[in-house]
């Protein structure tokens, strides 16, 4: 391993998972209970749910000063908070492969390694959702956990002279500082989350070689200065169509049942992301407007349309159990026939101090 | 005898620049901040905002409706004695750019931090150089920070450098670099210490010291203003003479020095950058490495801009061949940016030609984009390069491919979007349109105009109501969205939603700008240069873009001007991270009105920004919501005929926002029913100024108190407690007086 001036940690995450906020604390964790020097930032982007997220890490020595401000490309830990992230191996912007990586996947390690041969490295891996699910707790503290069990046998945790011998307190106490400050009522739910996360990590070592990262797919347009159009003008009308936005979903799907439909149009009122296909047809012998059903690509799951719904014929699914193409009514207005998906949800930029960001992702607390 | 100075008690934060430079103001306890959220710089007013709410300090902080006003606010309270503080970024800073020659050539002296972030045009909000370098020329102080620790340590010696030679400072540092990295920082432990450091604030001139009436402000001729003028240049030499003694003082208090410049290896450095900001760092890392293998290389900076360090600089790299340069932002055409032109005539004064320094310019980052420790290697490899070009910009893309073979949707003709389900008749007793089978299941024959794929937050609450309005409007149309969610998540670069032609201008811009686009269509068509045919022109702002832009607005529909305003009401500032807006309820939270045992979120009421635009004789007005879809759409197709026959017409729909309001996605439609409900937002419109309401709650036996509809948000559910009663029986006391009122003008025909 070659010599590194700052150990180095990043998390790659989705907008609304809190790995902002888990980064902070890992920053802070090696600042204020290590007696490291540290800093902390995040790619700033959108906050919005499903954008991705990269948060980055540095710590070194408490007598030495962090001279670099630009993103952890080659960090030592890398965290995962979403297995779709591994689906977008090769990563752009990850030069090298991690020494240790923590992956919330509901995976084992037989599936991620038959999935994901290219692991290297130390790989500790958790169900978070499931943790999540049982404890309560937010995702980002269960990860942190399980940063914290990664971390806890490295040299520049084990070198220094805190306060407490023990780390987990210190992270105990982190949390207090941080979460339970601020919404005193979650602390012990995250408390539970974060002890869990740390216990219920795994850990396999992967196949891969490791090493540099190969370049991933080569978008087939890039515009720049030779062959963009002046001034920024996007001639390209309604291109966001090759955007996947999968991954802002959380799980759930509506499901539509075409015989229950009373062709309402209630639905396409109600969808924010224009899924529904309705097409003129024969309805009760009369020629009308009819529900033909949606084009999954561009729903967020949201469920506004199951709530709307007056029959019942739009039903709340797992995302999961219903991967069958049938189920997909491609928009009817299009008309590039040979779409190259990108994973690219919103480009916004909600960097403020937001007192949701720290909420939970469900959509907010009942 | 030097009295001797301890260094006083500190503590260790990690916080980013902004927080550390809202922290040195609340340790100050400035009397008063007016101010606007723009990021990068917003989190200030934020952290100051939720110190607040907590009682830990007494600043009156004013969120202006735009940062012309916020600038005029602080000025207006800079000139009356007290202490004035103020934050801001790019556009915000060129929005306020007027103000700050009067504020220093009238010479009150106040702290603006600027965290610094790429002027519009294409929009962006990353961060680099090209806001501060406009303000130059204004008469302000600037000192720059290169890391968080700095900022805090330059906001409180700015304020004591600005009280002594009576000269507005701006503290500027990296957007995003410093104002968002955390960093292990010191802070003292008492504010008293930074007080007494500061000292007392006695005022040159004080507009309320009634014993000595002064006039501020006064018109001066051709004798006058140049001296005026000599005495602001006495007071940048003075500063320049004050900056050194202040930061020794403050060396004593906080162990930490600073000076005009900072150097890395420069002493026998044959090549050297000069950079500013937090990539200063970056480059010490190169250098410490090129240095490993032998290159007399070297780094310098400056840590304040005006007053211009030149003999400091001209010290510590005199002995250079050659000086790159690098510039994160461009003086367009004049052969480098501003730092380059600065240092050029930093060496030339002192006698230096390119023939005795080299000097090279490279443009880099420029939005934010990132600076490596590899990219400052290359700087110097240019600068060991006898042929480099003297002027180039780093870091751009070439492109490749074409688009020839990129299509997505057809262009919407006039015919699909003209299905003729709607149908629109003149009511011949009042002169009111009529409009008939707005059809919620046959308009879904309607192309969408927006394609999917946009990256709204899941149940937002944006396309819904444009699809919605879209749906009532026939025919070809052309669109512009004001800064905001709608416009960001639409329009991300290099994709667009957008199937109609759309365009974005400023933020507060947008009337004027859509007036513009008008009027050249008109007159396009009326001199046979545009073919014959309708086009109905679409605004959409949100409640945000309505408080900067409400005079753009206003001024569009006194002129009559042929174009829909669609106004999406979510209630805050969402795209920047949910700052109150005039239209937030009154008590809900927000980053800008946070709840503690000192406030119960934000203080006053929704602005009824119908009422303000029925004012102005506009032809239509209306608010529509999406729980009633029908009455919606009709609102639009009824939009439609005024904008194309009268002048224009507005159209105001409360539209959720699942992230900020705090609630599930799914029960939106739910929730905004229920403000229908509880008439916080009644359905009415004024046509040709009479009032109609188009649904009483009353007659329905609907009527809900306001609170239950509090109660489904979290953003306002803590107004449900015992503690806050109060401002709930306010809130509903206003909803009340309101309705009542609306009820009135319904039941007049002259009202």
């Amino acid at each position: 391993m070659k010599d590194k001036a700052y150990f180095e940690i990043r998390l790659e995450s989705l907008g609304g998972l809190g790995a902002n906020l888990c980064g902070k604390m890992l920053g802070e964790l090696g600042v204020k209970y290590l007696g490291l020097n540290g800093a902390a930032f995040s790619s700033y982007g959108s906050e919005k749910r499903g954008s991705p997220v990269s948060s980055f890490i540095r710590w070194c020595d408490g007598d030495k000063e962090i001279l670099i401000n630009s993103p952890v490309r080659e960090p030592d830990i890398l965290g995962i908070f979403q297995e779709n992230i591994l689906m977008k191996y090769p990563w752009p912007d990850i030069l090298e492969m991690p020494r240790k990586m923590v992956i919330n996947t509901q995976k084992n390690a037989e599936a991620l390694i038959q999935n994901y041969p290219w692991l290297s490295g130390e790989i500790y891996y958790l169900d978070g959702i499931s943790i999540a699910m049982r404890t309560k707790s937010r995702i980002n503290m269960i990860m942190l956990g399980a940063m914290m069990k990664a971390l806890e046998d490295e040299d520049i945790v084990k070198g220094q002279n805190r306060e407490s011998r023990d780390f987990m307190s210190c992270g105990r106490k982190l949390i207090e500082e941080t979460v339970g400050k601020k919404y005193p009522d979650l602390l012990e739910i995250n408390q539970n989350g974060f002890m869990a996360g740390y216990e219920m990590v795994r850990q396999f070592r992967g196949k891969g070689n490791g090493g540099i990262i190969p370049e991933g797919h080569q978008e087939k347009l890039i515009w720049g200065y030779e062959n963009a159009p002046i001034g920024g003008i996007n001639p390209l009308a309604g291109s966001m169509a090759s955007n996947d936005l999968s991954p802002s979903r959380s799980g759930y799907m509506p499901l539509f049942d075409e015989s229950k439909c009373i062709h309402c149009g209630l639905c396409d009122s109600t969808c924010p992301d224009m899924v529904f296909q309705f097409k003129k047809g024969t309805y009760k012998g009369k020629e009308q407007m009819m529900n033909r059903g949606l084009d999954y690509h561009y729903c967020k799951g949201c469920l506004r349309c199951v709530s709307v719904c007056p029959v019942n014929a739009l039903v709340v699914g797992v995302e999961a159990e219903h991967p069958d193409p049938q189920w997909f009514v491609p928009d009817k207005d299009l008309v590039a026939s040979n779409i190259h998906w990108t994973q690219k949800a919103s480009d916004g930029w909600i960097t403020g101090e937001s007192y949701m960001s720290e909420r939970r992702n469900d959509g907010g607390v009942r | 005898m030097m009295e001797k100075t301890e260094v006083k008690p500190q503590r260790v934060l990690f916080d980013s620049g902004n927080e550390l430079a809202a922290y040195a103001a609340k340790q100050i306890n400035y009397h008063v901040m007016g101010y606007y959220p723009i990021t990068p710089s917003t989190q200030i007013a934020e952290n100051l905002d939720a110190m607040k709410a907590e009682g830990l300090h007494d600043i009156s902080l004013v969120a202006a409706e735009g940062e012309h006003s916020a600038a005029g606010i602080c000025y207006g309270a800079s000139v009356c004695g007290g202490r004035v503080f103020n934050a801001t970024s790019a556009n915000g800073l060129l929005y306020a750019l007027e103000q700050l020659p009067v504020q220093s050539g009238t010479r009150f002296p106040m702290v603006m931090n600027v965290a610094c972030r790429t002027v519009s045009g294409p929009l962006s909000i990353k961060g680099d150089h090209s806001d501060i370098m406009y303000a130059l020329n204004t008469g302000w102080i600037i000192l720059f920070a290169d890391t968080p620790q700095a900022v805090y340590d330059m906001n409180i010696c700015g304020l004591k450098l600005a009280e002594k030679v009576n000269l507005p400072v701006i503290v500027a540092f990296d957007g995003f670099f410093t104002s968002h990295q955390k960093r292990r920082c010191m802070v003292f432990e008492s504010d008293e210490v930074v007080q007494a450091f500061i000292g007392k604030r006695e005022a040159e001139a004080d507009l309320l010291d009634m014993d000595h009436p002064i006039t501020i402000g006064s018109y001066m001729n051709e004798p006058d203003i140049i001296n005026n003028k000599y005495q602001l240049h006495q007071a940048m030499r003075s500063a320049a003479n004050w900056l050194p003694t202040i930061y020794e003082e403050y060396e004593k208090i906080s162990g930490r020095s600073y000076g005009a410049v900072q150097e890395s290896q420069m002493e026998d450095a044959e090549t050297a950058v000069f950079i500013l900001g937090s990539a200063y760092h970056t480059v010490c890392s190169a250098v410490n490495k090129l240095r490993e293998a032998g290159k007399k290389v070297g780094v310098f900076t400056a840590s304040v801009l005006r007053p211009f360090p030149a003999e400091e600089l001209y010290a510590l790299c005199k002995n250079a061949k050659t000086i790159i340069v690098a510039d994160r932002q461009d003086s367009y055409g004049a052969g480098g940016g501003n730092m380059t032109l600065e240092i050029k005539a930093m060496l030339q004064s002192f006698g230096k030609g390119n023939d005795d320094i080299r000097v090279l310019s490279r443009i880099y980052g420029l939005g934010g984009k990132d600076f490596y420790a590899d990219d400052a290697e290359m700087l110097f490899q240019e600068g060991e390069n006898p042929k480099a070009k003297s002027f180039d910009y780093i870091g751009v893309t070439k492109g490749f491919g074409g688009r020839e073979d990129m299509r997505y949707y057809e262009p919407i003709t006039k015919e699909a979007a003209s299905p003729g389900i709607i149908r629109r008749s003149m009511n011949p007793e009042n002169g009111h349109v009529q409009i008939e089978n707005a059809r919620i299941n046959e308009l879904t024959v309607m192309p969408k105009r927006l394609s999917p794929g946009h990256g709204a937050c899941p149940g937002c609450g944006i396309p819904v109501n444009v699809n919605l309005l879209l749906k009532g409007i026939e025919g070809h149309v052309v669109m512009l969205f004001q800064t905001g969610c709608g416009m960001v998540v639409t329009t991300g670069y290099p994709k667009t939603s957008f199937k109609v032609p759309y365009i974005h201008n400023l933020f507060q811009n947008g009337a004027a700008t859509l007036s513009g686009v008008v009027e050249m269509f008109k007159q396009r068509q009326k001199r046979g240069e545009y073919p014959e045919g309708d086009i109905t022109f679409v605004m959409v702002s949100g409640d945000g873009g309505m408080d900067i832009g409400l005079g753009s607005a206003i001024g569009a529909a006194l002129r009559g001007s042929h174009l829909i305003l669609l106004e999406y009401d979510n209630g805050g500032y969402m795209n920047t991270g949910y700052q109150l807006s005039y239209s937030t309820p009154m008590g809900a939270k927000s980053s800008t009105s946070h709840v503690g045992p000192e406030q119960y979120g934000k203080s006053f009421f929704h602005k009824d920004t119908a009422a303000i635009m029925a004012a102005t004789g506009m032809p239509y007005v209306a608010t529509a919501a999406e729980s009633n879809p029908a009455d919606f759409v009709k609102k639009a197709a009824k939009a439609q005929v005024y904008a194309k026959s009268e002048g224009m017409a507005y159209i105001r729909a409360l539209s959720a926002c699942p992230l900020n309001w705090s609630d599930k996605p799914d029960e939106e439609r739910t929730i905004i029913g229920k403000a229908v409900d509880c008439c916080y937002f009644p359905l009415y419109e004024v046509e040709k100024g009479q009032t109609t309401l188009s649904y009483n709650p009353e007659k329905s036996n609907k009527k809900i108190p306001v609170a239950d509809w509090l109660a489904m948000m979290g953003r306002t559910r803590h107004l449900i407690k015992p503690q806050y009663r109060g401002v709930t029986e306010n809130i509903q006391k206003e909803i009340d007086r309101r309705w009542e009122r609306l009820k009135a003008l319904s039941e007049h025909p002259l009202l």
